[in-house]
């Protein structure tokens, strides 16, 4: 070992930087330099093809636990087409089990089937849209919102815990039930300007989208204009939480009726009414006048039933356009200006809901048992279901993790096929290019031997030449792998990547180790030979 | 008995080419120490196979009554080479040993400083190599070989020098560890012979100073000794057996 430390740097310095004799510097690259720039660049796409199929492989090791994790990841959605209530969803997962002999779905099976369903969150969609505070400019953006009823999973810690690890629980209103609970993103919340938990904006006004396209048949971005103000705001105060809210927030159930349904406190300018009356003030109108306005804007749909000092009208069809409140306002100012004396009156029909104790919702997430039995069997659970349920079904996300936990799988042993097939081949290439090298430098390995040089220490040389050679390929091969993931080169493509410092220290490691066997196998065979032979030796 | 630095009762040593092979047996030689010992012998006789035996250069395969023994010190018991362990060969090989050979063997990727400190720093691993160069330096000024140090001469590759720059380059770095016996073998072969007498001088005061020089030389240069400048030692390899099987 004494003779590595100078010695070897001599011996390993001269191999890489050979005297010059050659007459030309094309002549010196050639004969003298091209061999270990080859052999570096070689070993350099080894390298990096290593690293990069580790880091391909770790990725998608990654994203597949990320996957497990997440219970959205195994959930089946339910969507529109059917209203579902929390209940029904709760026996269908009470009863739903899946039979291991069979195959197949039971319905109240014995007790050795598998539970199907881990979890219910039944939902609803809505969007929010903003006025400023001056009731001037429409906001241009809007909200998604999801609501859904925090009671769904008060007692499931795992759904409770994944929700808050991407959202923020704040308590609403002082109280202290579990549906007056607001969720939104911490970022969100403190983009509200928020930062006492208790605080909430005064009087907020919320008002859907779809009202206000359908006013201002799609010019979105002119003031509003009087009449608008009057319709959507009603005196009410403003404030400007335009850039507050992002999209995707959860809110609460009981939020979501506080937003949409309590006119008291909160105006939903365009809700849909069953009947409304029109009085006359005392005057006399002709009782044709008001059943032509009618059937002009209510078709035949409705009934026109006359009272002392007004009629009372009665929509057939509350899901109309024709049934919302901002139409209906608008239509009646058409007869008012020609009768005055006429007056509307909504508030019959307008008192606040109640909330019902047994909600309907347009979509629902069921959360699937993970275990592999279920999520293999993905497609029969959807058709049972959707016969089941009637309603459309999107298992896409079960399906996804269905098909990564296979390619998982299979990445895992590519990953070792490939690592392995490159670590043969780096080795076999040491080998290989070692052995020919040596193959040159074997009367100076034999003149050395005369000289007295051991052979345990003559293979250390070559052994530190192999790791010299490799150093600079690694080095280049690591900062491209760091440079990829820090990047997002691979973002554009469905490839999953993850560079883990541990894994690349370990393959470094066995790279090193690798090379330093190719090269100690080059050079056992040589060292062993007498001098003499060493000497005498001719190609 | 201890004036000898190598006695050789009786050792065989056999090549095999494809079905035949020859044994040569060498016996009864002794090689006095601090002398310049000349091994002559017609092309083929065995006289590099002897001093590859000698110099532990080529593996030495004893049978019961053969072996060499080797001297290093008048006061110190011999070293069988009957009963050397592998490993120790190498050490010995360092530790007494140096060759110049009948090609130079010289490293053409390397400068001819790097050359000739090459043997120092393998005997002495944490040796400034600036010190070696010094070491170097005076041996070649020693030897009056100074034209070598002229023009950069030592610092460009030997490929660049003449057969008998080569040599003496070759010599220098045979002798800069000062080895107990320097082995030689025909060095004069591709080189005229008033360079031969220039290295023969060298090896010659070498020899006075204390180093045993053997020497592999063919008839050829007998011109060389013909005025007796130099006294030597002359094993004559003519007459040992050889069997052909």
């Amino acid at each position: 070992m004494k003779l590595i430390s100078f010695f070897a740097k001599q011996v390993t310095n001269r191999d890489f930087n050979p005297k010059r004799v050659q007459k030309t510097c094309l002549q010196y690259l050639f004969q003298c330099k091209l061999h270990i720039y080859g052999s570096r660049i070689i070993l350099f796409l080894l390298c990096l093809f290593a690293f990069i199929s580790l880091g391909i492989y770790q990725g998608t090791q990654m994203y597949l636990k990320q996957m497990e994790e997440d219970p959205f990841s195994s959930a089946i959605t339910l969507q529109v087409g059917m209203h579902y209530s929390y209940n029904k969803l709760s026996i269908i997962k009470e009863r739903f089990r899946f039979n291991k002999e069979t195959q197949d779905i039971e319905i109240n099976p014995k007790s050795d089937a598998i539970p199907i369903i881990n979890e219910i969150l039944p939902y609803n969609e809505n969007y929010l849209f903003f006025i400023d505070k001056n009731c001037k400019l429409l906001l241009g953006e809007e909200f998604n919102v999801v609501s859904f009823k925090l009671d769904c999973f008060n007692n499931n810690n795992w759904l409770k815990k994944y929700l808050s690890s991407g959202s923020f629980f704040s308590d609403y209103d002082n109280d202290n039930t579990s549906d007056s609970k607001i969720i939104v993103s911490k970022m969100l919340y403190q983009k509200m300007g928020f930062t006492d938990l208790k605080k909430i904006p005064n009087n907020p006004i919320f008002f859907s989208k779809a009202d206000l396209v359908d006013e201002r048949k799609g010019d979105m971005k002119s003031p509003l204009t009087d009449m608008e103000k009057k319709i959507f705001v009603h005196n009410l105060d403003l404030i400007n939480i335009s850039d507050r809210l992002p999209f995707d927030s959860i809110i609460s159930e009981q939020m979501y009726y506080l937003l949409f349904n309590y006119e008291s406190k909160y105006y939903k300018p365009c809700k849909t009414f069953e009947l409304f009356y029109i009085y006359f003030n005392g005057q006399k109108i002709e009782q044709k006048i008001l059943k032509d306005w009618a059937n002009k804007y209510f078709g035949y749909s409705h009934d026109l039933v006359p009272l002392d000092n007004g009629v009372k009208i009665r929509l057939k069809q509350t899901d109309h356009e024709m049934a919302k409140r901002c139409n209906i306002i608008k239509w009646f100012q058409e007869l008012s200006n020609t009768y005055k004396f006429l007056t509307l009156d909504l508030s019959k029909s307008d008192e606040p809901n109640q909330i019902p104790d047994d909600i309907d919702y347009s979509y629902s997430f069921l959360f699937l048992n993970s275990e592999p039995v279920i999520i293999d069997n993905i497609e029969i659970i959807s058709r049972k279901l959707k016969r089941t349920l009637g309603c459309f079904i999107d298992d896409s996300q079960p399906i996804t993790l269905k098909k990564l936990r296979k390619n998982s799988k299979m990445l895992k042993k590519l990953s070792i096929i490939v690592v392995s097939s490159i670590l043969i081949s780096l080795l076999f290439y040491i080998f290989m290019t070692f052995s020919l090298f040596i193959q040159t430098r074997i009367h100076m390995i034999g003149m050395m031997k005369s000289m007295g040089a051991k052979s345990r220490s003559i293979k250390w040389i070559y052994i530190y030449e192999s790791l010299k050679l490799i150093s600079p390929s690694i080095i280049i091969a690591s900062i491209i792998a760091v440079a990829i993931q820090e990047n997002n080169y691979l973002l554009m493509t469905d490839i999953v990547y993850l560079f883990d410092y541990l894994s690349w220290f370990i393959c470094v490691m066995i790279i090193l180790l690798t090379t330093c066997l190719g090269a100690w196998l080059a050079g056992r065979h040589v060292v062993s030979r007498s001098p003499y032979e060493l000497l005498s030796y001719h190609i | 008995m201890k004036n000898y630095i190598f006695k050789i009762d009786k050792i065989k040593k056999t090549v095999s080419r494809k079905k035949k092979s020859v044994t040569r047996i060498f016996e009864n030689i002794n090689i006095p120490r601090n002398q310049l010992t000349l091994v002559k012998g017609n092309t083929g006789i065995g006289k590099t196979t002897l001093i590859n035996l000698l110099g532990l250069m080529d593996e030495v395969t004893c049978d019961k009554d053969d072996d060499i023994l080797f001297f290093p010190n008048s006061r110190k018991e011999a070293i069988s080479y009957k009963s050397i362990p592998s490993k120790k060969i190498e050490s010995i090989r360092q530790q007494y040993f140096g060759f110049m050979f009948q090609d130079d063997h010289l490293i053409d990727s390397w400068s001819g400083w790097e050359n000739v400190i090459l043997p120092e720093l393998i005997r002495h691993p944490f040796m400034s190599p600036s010190l070696a160069h010094k070491t170097a330096e005076a041996l070649i000024r020693e030897c009056n070989f100074e034209d070598m140090l002229e023009d950069g001469m030592m610092h460009s590759s030997p490929a660049t020098f003449s057969g008998g720059q080569r040599q003496r380059l070759a010599l220098i770095r045979a002798l800069i560890h000062s080895p107990l016996v320097l082995f030689v073998d025909e060095p004069f072969s591709s080189i005229q012979i008033d360079m031969a007498e220039e290295i023969l001088k060298v090896l010659y005061q070498k020899s006075k100073e204390g180093m045993t020089v053997i020497m592999v030389i063919h008839d050829i240069h007998d011109s060389l000794f013909e005025n007796n400048l130099f006294d030597v030692n002359i094993i004559d390899l003519n007459g040992i057996k050889i069997i052909r099987q």
